[in-house]
């Protein structure tokens, strides 16, 4: 019952802050500069006739209300429009790109939780040692190097030098696609690693000095069940709020490291498409964005049920 | 095993998948990767007039006539035109031409692709070029008549480069969307379209039935890398064999690479600083004389282009004066670097101790570049420009709507050896509207009959008229001409390539090296 309670309550402030984003986002298009025109023109000369013809087809004269709402009829009815700049259904648009974004952000996440999980933990067990003191520096070093400049890096390296991994695009099969994604994915999963790694080591510390790990140790559990069972569940709250937002993030956000490297993504789609007044696709990769958030926060709320029986039966009671 | 060691195990285990599978295999030598920065938009000219893709149009798609090697109209699908009048033609089609899918292509199909671009339901990118047909008619099977609303010679050429031939059938339920990933496009051309994506790219195989001589790659792959560094990496490690967006001023990052040779040949494009002469101090002729006078173009020239170029004295780009000059320099007066003049000049005018002027200018680009070196040399004589960078987008718009123009940069490229095509962007009354090309917002009823009479002109009376608009730019100075650029290609040294100002068919051009 509480579940559907609070399913149902994440449905309403969902629909409210979709329909808050897209009038938003539609009315900032509206009113910066430029319009549509420069894409459909070519960026060429043109005739009174053809750019007539354009504002008709386009309805460019129309205001924002009236042009708004025709969008949002579109949409309601699971129309959302066609791409601008390339003609096609914006949903096939998006599903072009969608697959390659969602790979990245996963082989980045999964990177992420990989190393940086075992790295926090490690460095709190070795605490002020040479070992914490040594992922301290590299955490601090990778939250450092910008993911572009770090892309670039990893590229001349590994791409280029040595030639183990291709230097752009995502290929076509399974394996290729793993190849073509590593270098992204590090680049993409450095700093991310590295917020992990401070979340995780400062999680562990609060926890070293706790009664119920010293009571663990001194039954004579092995060091190794003490950490696992005891340590990372109950440091798992605050790093599972972060891999979710991480994971949100990298979904909607990782431009630089798709320019970088040669990969179609949402990103450098939004980019793109903000850039050329490409309203429908724009306004559909915000309306993606926000659900994406919705639903990963979720996510992440119905994990700390599962997680830790405190919040269960408070959620409960 | 514990979590850790499993998930250590798994990222290993990934990783040696991805090394022992990374690294290019090299595709046999008749398949070519070229890489171009963005994406082909549309494999339509009414929709995709840029070049990228233009570049894969003209692999697949035939135009009615085409350039030759000196930029003169030379017969294609056409094998040949007369002129019934002055102001039409009548084309005679190739006979026994099918289309890639087998379909036989009619002169009912070579009139509907020309006469589609006047079609407001299209609003083709390449309507401009077209503005003199009044009427296109098939005659009998195999010819196509043109109708002009008056004589206009540079008809041929602009033909050559957008008269483009499509199959009525597929063309005509599809005005907005044809040449899209989803519609695609169906040509004569020596290639056809086995894959578009605007993600994945385009694959091209050989036409088998191409009419005319076979191209020497069966295989072509268009990638886009948005990112130059990451386009340089590509092409240096072989995954790319070749690419011909490379920035001329970085020549020399291209020029060092092992195993890739770079090409560079005449561009038909212009570079330069345009005056807004409607209002402010910059309405005074002399401060804009004074401006000519005070930019170093031979520097700025050596900044952009790296010696792969050079500066430009007249306003328009170096094929096109070849084309009405010849070798010979255009007879137009030029305004040397001359600071001393300039300073004269500037006393002359209204505002002998210089003023301040607000030069807003895109900050992607080259164009930051070319505005901080022209401030440089402004500030000598005492005008300063106060340079306000935006982002590119939002300054091309500001731009194209003619929003507080004043001093600005730009660089055109053009098709056509044809002065007619340049010049009304730059000088023309109708260009200085919203849209228009004329950021200078020079203009009068005189000029305008100058350009109507250079559409018809030929010959000598083509090349006075020219020259005459040259020397008017030249005085007035709405604009200052600056530079203009090669065009360059990087190519991997297993393929050989004969490029020049003209070449339509890049693809066609390109031949594995040894062969």
């Amino acid at each position: 019952m509480a579940l559907l309670k609070l399913l149902g309550r994440r449905l309403g402030a969902a629909v409210l802050l979709l329909g808050v984003l897209s009038t938003l986002t539609y009315g900032l298009l509206l009113a910066s500069p430029g319009g549509p025109e420069q894409v459909l023109l070519g960026g060429r000369p043109s005739t009174p006739e053809t750019r007539a013809a354009i504002r008709e087809q386009y309805h460019l004269d129309d205001p924002f209300p009236v042009r708004y709402a025709r969008w949002l009829g579109d949409a309601l009815q699971g129309d959302f429009g066609t791409s601008i700049y390339s003609r096609e259904p914006v949903v096939s648009v998006i599903a072009d790109r969608l697959p390659v974004t969602a790979s990245l952000a996963a082989y980045a996440l999964a990177l992420t939780v990989a190393v940086g999980v075992p790295a926090g933990l490690l460095a709190a067990m070795r605490r002020g040692g040479r070992l914490d003191q040594g992922i301290t520096l590299g955490a601090l070093a990778a939250l450092s190097i910008p993911s572009f400049a770090l892309s670039i890096l990893l590229l001349y390296g590994f791409a280029v030098q040595l030639g183990w991994f291709p230097v752009f695009g995502v290929g076509d099969t399974f394996a290729e696609r793993i190849t073509h994604l590593t270098l992204p994915a590090i680049a993409l999963a450095a700093a991310q690693a590295a917020l992990v790694v401070r979340q995780m080591r400062a999680a562990a510390l609060d926890l070293a000095a706790s009664d119920f790990l010293t009571f663990a140790r001194a039954r004579g559990l092995p060091r190794r069940r003490v950490w696992t069972s005891y340590a990372l569940r109950n440091a798992a709250l605050p790093v599972l709020t972060v891999g979710g937002l991480l994971l949100a993030a990298n979904l909607t956000g990782s431009v630089f490291v798709e320019q970088a490297f040669g990969l179609h993504g949402l990103g450098s789609l939004l980019i793109g498409a903000v850039g050329q007044k490409d309203i429908p696709v724009v306004q559909a990769l915000v309306l993606l964005g926000g659900v994406i958030v919705v639903v990963v926060n979720l996510l992440i709320d119905l994990a700390y049920l599962v997680v830790d029986p405190r919040v269960r039966q408070g959620a409960a009671s | 095993m514990t979590p850790a060691k499993t998930a250590a195990a798994t990222a290993v285990l990934l990783l040696l998948t991805a090394c022992s599978a990374g690294g290019a295999t090299p595709p046999p030598a008749d398949t070519l990767v070229w890489a171009t920065a963005s994406p082909p938009s549309s494999l339509d000219i009414a929709h995709g007039f840029n070049s990228p893709s233009t570049l894969v149009q003209t692999a697949v798609l035939d135009t009615m006539v085409t350039l030759d090697e000196r930029g003169r109209p030379a017969p294609h699908l056409a094998t040949g035109w007369t002129q019934p009048d002055p102001a039409s033609y009548l084309f005679t089609l190739r006979k026994g031409v099918r289309f890639t899918n087998g379909s036989p292509l009619t002169a009912d199909d070579a009139a509907f692709s020309l006469r589609r671009h006047l079609d407001p339901k299209v609003a083709s990118q390449a309507a401009s070029y077209f503005t003199m047909v009044k009427k296109v008619e098939p005659v009998g099977d195999d010819q196509v008549k043109v109708t002009l609303s008056r004589p206009a010679p540079a008809f041929l050429a602009v033909s050559a480069i957008a008269w483009q031939i499509v199959p009525r059938k597929l063309a005509e339920p599809h005005p907005k969307d044809l040449g899209s990933p989803e519609v695609g496009t169906l040509g004569t051309g020596p290639y056809k379209v086995s894959r578009f994506s605007l993600t994945s790219g385009v694959l091209l195989e050989r036409n088998e039935d191409y009419w005319g001589p076979k191209p020497a790659l069966r295989r072509v792959e268009v990638k886009s890398i948005g990112d130059p560094e990451t386009l340089r990496l590509a092409v240096r490690s072989g995954e790319i064999d070749g690419t011909a967006d490379l920035n001329t001023r970085d020549a020399r990052k291209w020029t060092g690479l092992p195993g890739v040779k770079t090409i560079f040949y005449p561009g038909n494009n212009i570079s330069y600083l345009s005056l807004a002469v409607k209002n402010g101090p910059l309405a005074d002729v002399h401060v804009r004389r004074a401006i000519a006078h005070a930019v170093n173009r031979k520097a700025i020239s050596d900044l952009m282009t790296a010696g792969h170029g050079g500066p430009a004295d007249a306003l328009l780009p170096e094929p096109i004066l070849t084309a009405v000059y010849g070798d010979a320099p255009p007879p137009v007066p030029v305004h040397a670097y001359d600071p001393a003049k300039a300073k004269e000049e500037l006393a002359k005018s209204g505002h002998p101790d210089g003023f301040t002027l607000a030069a807003p200018y895109a900050s992607g680009g080259d164009t930051g570049t070319v505005m901080q070196a022209v401030a440089a040399d402004l500030a000598k004589i005492g005008i300063t420009l106060k340079l306000e960078p935006a982002p590119s987008d939002q300054y091309a718009a500001r731009m194209m709507e003619h929003d507080r123009l004043g001093v600005h940069y730009v660089a055109l490229a053009y098709g056509t050896p044809e002065p007619i095509e340049v010049l009304p962007d730059m000088v023309s009354r109708a260009s200085a509207e919203p849209q228009g090309f004329n950021f200078s917002g020079y203009g009068s009823a005189a000029t305008d009959e100058k350009l109507d009479a250079l559409v018809s002109a030929t010959g000598e009376a083509r090349t006075d008229q020219v020259t005459d608009l040259l020397k008017e730019i030249a005085d007035q100075v709405p604009y200052v001409p600056l530079f203009h650029t090669d065009n360059a290609a990087a190519l991997n040294e297993k393929y050989t390539a004969s490029l020049h100002t003209w070449t339509m068919n890049l693809f066609a051009a390109i031949r594995p090296a040894g062969r």
